[in-house]
């Protein structure tokens, strides 16, 4: 047979619909680098209580003082001074899309996200570069005490209920990244769901970055009350540049007993942005948390949404699909910790390497002494599709525990010879084949999403695959 | 009266050794912390006495076995135990210090070979220090059909002791090895840092037998290497359940086409006793094949850590490699990890791994107490059951025969 | 007679190392059934994944023209764009991939490669599937589900013969289609091939068996007996009586009784 000559590139297309930029455009944009004088801007821009001044500047002695990490990515080019920390694009936020600057909304019209609200989401955000530049929850929701806001608004509409929560899931010195956006967060969406609301259309959130190394730094906070129930959804792109851009969030969930909560990402970064991103969620007494994580862009992911399981009857699912291409390195997995007994989680990780690139899956599953009846389930599935790409598994099992029930299972192989000769001697050209088997290998996560973002989750790895032949 | 060679590659890793501190971070020792332990405690043992019988190894091993040659080796070293007739084929077994002396060529071309360049303290240690090991060598085409014993035991206490193995088959050369570790004292308190490589050139076929039983109170530090050549054949089979503190890395490394490896793998844990095995699959050469099984237990407090590797350069086309861990704890006091790990950078490949961490199944545990075994006994043979797989792939059967007793009487 | 749909002159294929066809003569007419029939080890798969153009098989020697071109260089898809259609003997699983999409997805190829009748055919695609998945007695939920995944030995060939009518070939190439089928499902499976053969009268169909049972529903115009590679006997249906009266030996061929049949995966070279 002749050697696979079609090769499916991650990122095809990309430039056209997503790489554009609009002029750039600020009210403010601090210099580039970071010390405590930045800090102090940001913190005057924002107007806010002096006890996130203080916070910020014990997250950056915090940040100055970590080393780089010298595991999962290759970070010895990520140049910390080179990056403009806070970028504010407009004066004010939009309360309608009319509010919002003209060629920022012509940037989000491009993406779709007016439309998409209209048509399927309970409330809509969007950030542009350092802040929020809308924000919207249906009437509906908010009648019945739902708070969708940005949490710059949060911090000033609710204090007392962000301040609780605030920093206590990912604490400042949790990491080098955490301690970076702790010190500079700003914009992020904040979600509180009331004891018993069942909000049934996801809540939406897009990220985007338009300038040149530029870093984002939004800090997401999530509570699901007692009963509740919720599916927060992200999405993110950005211009494809030369210069790298640096995105750094923080996301903390809480889902109190009873609750159920999904949050789906679909990350979609041009591939000159770092994406150092901590993500966690505490689920409490038998709710449910469920991370459903598809990595497509960037040039380095490294994230790991990580459950920690509080009481008993907690469950925890996560699902991760990367695709690593050309320079890319997806850096991606999940933790699941188990602190209580009687609690379950579920790991599914699939993920797919070509034309050079690297996928890497790496989880943790701990459990704490004393957590009985505990059961986990790991599977992390890899397709390599040529000679050039790579792919590792890196799973931590670290168990103290005796009566538990761990299970982990992990395979990486090329698309089977098989399984490409059956679908061409049914007319498939090769292509097609691959591409096929490509979208049924992560149709078990595909198909979770609703069905919109799975129609533009294929259609975005169709992208990737069309026309590349030669 | 030390070769130069040897002497300048000693003084080297004298250096070595001292520059570097005893590693206590980073993925491959965090976990095993060496640096709490204070080497100083130990004496370095006293020149090798040649005090031992002939015939002194097989005497050590609780089992009786048939052997084409066998020889002890550690704080007392016998003189070798050899078949005239494999003598006259040219197969040498003899002390490493003799092998140095009279087949400086061939020790010196394996010697170390595929430990070069490792800034580890522990290679370094040994390198500089080891006072006892065996030369294993077979030439061309000799198939020894009976097994091998190389016993190294100590008696001594607060000793520390730095073993080396160099064991080389030749193109088609086939031999059985059992190498077995103890202690002739279970109470004794000691350091053992030894390091065993295996070369295994092209169509060898090596099935190693490798049995560690210090006492309790040991303190170890094992660097296993196979290097299998073009076509040539490993079975590896390990049973780790010595020792206070210990960590084995084993190294399988497929180097030349159509290398196949095998390493069933059995860790016992109990009391306080903290086991680490770290495995590197490494596959080198295009057309290899791996296997590997490792299957521990973890009963009162012990802590068991298995790190597994799955490597495979570019050059290793068709390459199928598979691991399966698999941990049954057995107390609530107890702790298992588990890293298998994957890292695949050619595409044609089939790599997979499983794991598990579990406790024994309480429906099984309930059927045979129904039938009237009490708790204890319905463990034990449900734990004897956990490790059939490997008993069953051990290809002695009076090898087969002792690990299944010593199963059943723990430390007798 | 009917016009040469499939000739195929003193074929030689080599799979690895082993010379597998030695020197094969066939051909196959517009309408005619042809059943070649063989022991375990005769080639008989070999012949089959050669005509479909599977990677490895190669021909080292001889022509093979289909519908009067030459095919010996070209893809599989091409084959099958050009009417070839191999019902697998070990059909392959792909998760996550719905049976309703691969089909709609093959069919789409084939169309796009500018064969008008495929235009047709997807006009009525959703009402025909309902209705061949009725008379192949297949649950109409498989169109949900994904493709061979999971499926049992049956399924899977039923899957093949749905695949069949649904991509109406000009010769359809049977691999052991009966292999593994209980007498009710081999009646459903030969239904099946059967209403295709009717539906298209210009059709041909390839039907490659160890036994002769199948034949009883599809009525060979031609029986070849192979063996070592080589058509060492042709005749009329008489053919396949004499060989089940009397077995492999009255042709002078050892006959090895098949083990249990393997499922799934693409075995050996036979």
């Amino acid at each position: 047979m002749a050697p696979h000559k079609e090769q499916i590139e991650i990122g095809r297309g990309y430039k056209e619909k997503y790489g554009f930029h609009v002029e750039e455009k600020s009210v403010f944009k601090s210099k580039r680098g970071l010390d405590h004088g930045v800090i102090d801007q940001i913190s005057d821009h924002k107007n806010e209580p002096d006890w996130m001044r203080e916070f910020r500047h014990k997250a950056l002695d915090i940040f100055l003082a970590k080393p780089m990490p010298t595991w999962g990515g290759d970070l010895t080019h990520m140049n910390f001074d080179e990056i403009y920390y806070y970028l504010k694009p407009a004066e004010h936020k939009g309360d309608t899309w009319e509010d919002v600057p003209e060629e920022i909304k012509r940037t989000f019209d491009k993406l779709g996200i007016p439309e998409s609200e209209q048509k399927f989401l309970a409330g809509s955000g969007a950030q542009y570069e350092s802040e929020s530049v809308y924000h919207k929850l249906k009437d509906e929701w908010e009648s019945r005490g739902v708070i969708f806001s940005d949490t710059d608004s949060a911090l000033r509409e609710h204090e007392d209920i962000l301040k609780k929560y605030f920093a206590t899931i990912v604490p400042p010195n949790d990491n080098k990244f955490a301690a970076l956006n702790s010190a500079v967060w700003s914009g992020g969406s904040f979600l509180y769901v009331p004891p018993g609301v069942k909000v049934d259309l996801p809540l939406q959130a897009y990220f985007r970055i338009n300038a040149k190394n530029v870093g984002q730094f939004e800090r997401t906070l999530l509570i699901c009350d007692e009963g509740a129930q919720a599916h927060y959804v992200e999405g993110c792109t950005a211009p494809s540049y030369s210069t790298d851009s640096l995105h750094a969030a923080v996301v903390e969930v809480v889902v109190k007993q009873g609750g159920r909560f999904r949050y789906t990402t679909i990350q979609n970064w041009s591939s000159n942005v770092y994406n150092l991103v901590t993500k966690r969620a505490q689920a409490f007494k038998d709710s449910t948390m469920e991370w459903v994580d598809a990595n497509l862009g960037s040039k380095l992911t490294m994230k790991y949404p990580s459950i920690y399981l509080m009481e008993p009857g907690a469950r925890g699912d996560i699902l991760s699909v990367a695709c690593a291409g050309k320079n890319q390195h997806q850096d991606a997995g999940g933790k699941v910790v188990h602190v209580a007994p009687h609690t379950s989680s579920h790991i599914l990780s699939k993920s797919v390497s070509q034309n050079g690139g690297r996928s890497s899956y790496r989880g943790l599953v701990k459990v704490y002494p004393k957590c009985k009846d505990v059961k986990v389930n790991v599977c992390c599935d890899a397709l390599i599709m040529d000679k050039d790409s790579r792919s590792d598994t890196y799973p931590y099992m670290e168990i103290d525990e005796k009566n538990v029930n761990i299970g982990h299972e992990a395979t990486v192989s090329k698309i089977g010879d098989e399984q490409l000769f059956y679908l061409r001697s049914r007319g498939l050209s090769e292509e097609q084949a691959n591409s096929m088997i490509v979208s049924g290998f992560i149709e078990p996560i595909v198909k979770e999403l609703p069905m919109e973002y799975a129609v533009e989750m294929n259609r975005l790895i169709q992208l990737q695959m069309e026309g590349s032949v030669g | 009266m030390t070769q130069p060679w040897l002497q300048e590659r000693r003084e080297r890793a004298a250096r070595l050794n001292t520059k570097l501190p005893v590693p206590t971070g980073g993925e491959d020792w965090r976990r095993t912390n060496f640096g709490r332990v204070d080497l100083g405690q130990f004496e370095p043992l006293p020149p090798v006495k040649n005090g031992a019988d002939q015939g002194a190894a097989s005497r050590l091993l609780p089992a009786k076995i048939v052997l084409a040659g066998e020889l002890l080796y550690g704080e007392q070293a016998s003189p070798p135990t050899l078949d005239p007739a494999l003598l006259k084929q040219g197969v040498w077994l003899t002390s490493l210090t003799k092998a140095c002396e009279e087949k400086k060529e061939l020790v010196g071309k394996y010697l170390g070979r595929g430990l070069h360049g490792r800034q580890e303290k522990f290679l370094a240690q040994n390198e500089a220090n080891w006072q006892t090991g065996v030369f294993l060598y077979i030439p061309k085409n000799t198939a020894v059909e009976l097994p091998f014993l190389l016993t190294s035991a100590l008696a001594r206490e607060d000793s520390s002791c730095f073993p080396r193995l160099l064991v080389v088959l030749d193109q088609g050369a086939k031999a059985t090895l059992l190498h077995y570790s103890a202690s002739t004292n279970q109470n004794k308190n000691n350091f053992v840092n030894g390091v065993y490589e295996v070369y295994l050139e092209e169509g060898a076929e090596l099935t190693w037998i490798d049995l560690q039983n210090w006492s309790r109170q040991t303190y170890e530090v094992a660097h296993k290497r196979v290097e299998v050549g073009r076509n040539a054949r490993l079975k590896w089979v390990i049973h780790c359940q010595g020792g206070k503190l210990a960590k084995a890395n084993i190294e399988t490394v497929l180097n030349g086409e159509g290398a196949k490896g095998e390493v069933i793998g059995l860790v016992e844990g109990k009391d306080r006793q903290h086991l680490e095995l770290c495995s590197l699959t490494h596959h080198v050469a295009p057309h290899t094949t791996a296997d590997i099984l490792i299957k521990s237990t973890a009963d009162d407090r012990a802590k068991i850590i298995f790190q597994g590797m799955i490597k495979i350069e570019k050059a290793a086309q068709q390459t199928v490699s598979y691991m399966a861990n698999h941990n049954l704890v057995l107390n609530d006091k107890a702790h298992a990890d588990s890293i298998p790990r994957l890292e695949i950078e050619a595409d044609d490949v089939k790599a997979s791994h499983g794991a598990t961490i579990g406790q024994v199944d309480r429906e099984q545990m309930f059927y045979l107490r129904s039938k009237g075994l009490d708790k204890e006994k319905a463990e034990a043979l449900l734990v004897e059951g956990f490790y059939e797989d490997v008993f069953g792939r051990v290809p002695l059967e009076s090898v087969r025969e002792w690990m299944r007793t010593h199963l059943e009487h723990p430390g007798g | 007679m009917g016009k040469e749909l499939l000739k195929i002159e003193n074929l030689h294929i080599r799979v690895e190392e082993n010379e597998i066809i030695q020197g094969l003569d066939l051909t196959v007419r517009e309408g005619e059934v042809h059943a070649v029939m063989g022991p375990n080890g005769s080639g008989k798969s070999t012949l089959a994944y050669t005509l479909m153009g599977r990677p490895g098989y190669e021909i080292t020697k001889g022509s093979v023209c289909f519908d009067g071109q030459d095919i010996r260089e070209m893809e599989p898809e091409e084959r099958a764009q050009a009417g070839l259609f191999l019902s697998f003997q070990y059909p392959i699983a792909i998760p996550g991939v719905t049976v309703g999409h691969f089909l709609m997805t093959a069919l789409a190829a084939l169309s796009e490669k500018g064969n008008g009748r495929y235009k047709e055919i997807r006009k009525t695609f959703r009402k025909d599937i309902k209705k061949y998945m009725e008379g192949l007695k297949i649950d109409p939920a498989f169109a949900q589900r994904y493709l061979n995944d999971g499926f049992s030995g049956g399924e899977k060939k039923r899957m093949e013969i749905l695949q069949l009518l649904t991509l109406q070939p000009k010769l359809a190439i049977m691999d052991e289609t009966d292999s593994g089928l209980d007498i009710d499902a081999l009646k459903v499976v030969s239904q099946g091939v059967s209403e295709y053969l009717v539906q298209n009268p210009k059709a041909s169909a390839l039907v490659i068996t160890h036994y002769q049972r199948i034949l009883n529903h599809l009525k060979p115009h031609f029986v070849h007996i192979l063996s070592k590679g080589k058509i060492i006997s042709s005749g009329g249906p008489e053919l396949a009586i004499k060989l089940e009266n009397e077995g492999y030996r009255a042709f002078g061929i050892e006959d090895r009784e098949p083990g249990p049949q393997p499922e799934g995966g693409i075995h050996g070279t036979t």
